[in-house]
């Protein structure tokens, strides 16, 4: 008599997707989310990198400038390739965008704008390595915004934050045309209206 | 990340890492370009951008293209079509003149006698999908361009 193992019940035993969740301490937020389970683990990285993909979510909420990470532009799932982003990469809610100094931390936010300059997003991450820090490339995944066109770089910079003094990722925006920096203010991105800012590359 | 200026009415351009990055003065070091064919230059500070063909070297990791100066041209090996691959964005433009937008393309020319496939920048209008050329007209004097670049190369 052959013995009824299925495929569920192998996965209960061990589920690697599911493990590798708890890990990053990622708790599926709804039955969507759920589905982010079934993909792959980021297991490849360059230099002890590993490769991460997500989108930066800038939205005005009645005036308050709010942030989170998004699988997509439009997609709420919790991005799966996010797993060096610190505080609320697992957290599909949108927190207050924090205004950083060298008293002032993320405060459980994904990333932050340097105070004084508006224009420079910084990702809440661990320190990067001196010498040959996080690298990748940023676009502009969606601006709804309607009142200017612009470009957006990623670098890696040394910024002392709430006492941290970190090489982490930080964005930059700029005008398309003139290079003239864009700050991310309410008056460039309107109530209700959001900057979707992507990330592609690795970071350690 | 490949960076351009117009120095003196002269385009010169540089590799460069986003390490403490300044916008007016990109940082001179490479990161993670060991796939530059010749490494002596990588290091190397700001170079006139040659016009390369078929008996004209690269300068700094590159160059433009005879007859073409909407391409820049990286100094890469050989490549092979079955597994290149590059993700290429205008991260940063104040010409003020008209908005460009890369592409990479990956093609086989006779630069100074070695006929390889290798990994090119092109440039278009952002409106029109027009040739966007690399000159002192669309970077005018003072201006930068920088082209953030993640490519798996040969």
């Amino acid at each position: 008599m052959k013995r009824a193992y299925t495929w569920p019940n192998v996965r209960r035993l061990f589920d690697p997707f599911e493990a590798f969740q708890k890990m990053q301490g990622v708790s599926p937020a709804s039955s969507a989310d759920t589905l982010m389970t079934q993909q792959p683990s980021p297991t490849f990285g360059v230099n002890d990198r590993p490769f991460q993909s997500f989108v930066i979510k800038i939205l005005n909420s009645a005036g308050t400038l709010q942030v989170r990470l998004m699988t997509d532009a439009i997609d709420e799932a919790p991005p799966w390739y996010a797993s060096q982003v610190l505080d609320g990469r697992g957290d599909n809610t949108y927190k207050n965008l924090p205004t950083l100094t060298t008293t002032a931390g993320f405060n459980g936010a994904v990333a932050g704008l340097v105070s004084g300059a508006a224009e420079r997003l910084v990702l809440n991450t661990g320190p990067q390595p001196p010498g040959q820090p996080c690298f990748g490339i940023a676009t502009i995944e969606l601006a709804t915004d309607q009142v200017v066109d612009k470009n957006v770089g990623v670098y890696s910079l040394l910024r002392n934050i709430n006492g941290r003094n970190w090489w982490r990722p930080e964005f930059i925006i700029t005008n398309e045309l003139s290079g003239a920096l864009i700050g991310i203010t309410t008056a460039n991105i309107p109530s209700g209206l959001n900057l979707s800012l992507r990330f592609f590359g690795f970071i350690a | 990340m490949v960076s351009f200026r117009n120095s003196g009415g002269v385009i010169q351009h540089k590799l460069v890492g986003d390490q403490n990055f300044d916008l007016t003065n990109p940082d001179p070091t490479p990161m993670f370009g060991d796939r530059i064919y010749r490494d002596g230059p990588r290091m190397s500070n700001w170079a006139n951008t040659p016009t390369l063909s078929g008996s004209v070297e690269f300068v700094n990791c590159g160059g433009i293209y005879t007859g073409a100066t909407d391409r820049f041209v990286f100094d890469t090996l050989d490549q092979k079509q079955a597994t290149q691959f590059a993700l290429v964005q205008v991260c940063y433009y104040s010409g003020n003149v008209t908005r460009p937008r890369a592409w990479p393309a990956f093609v086989s020319r006779d630069v100074n006698g070695r006929v390889w496939r290798r990994l090119e920048l092109r440039f278009t209008l952002v409106m029109t999908g027009a040739v966007w050329n690399i000159n002192t007209t669309n970077i005018p004097s003072g201006a930068f361009m920088f082209v953030d670049i993640v490519a798996a190369l040969a």
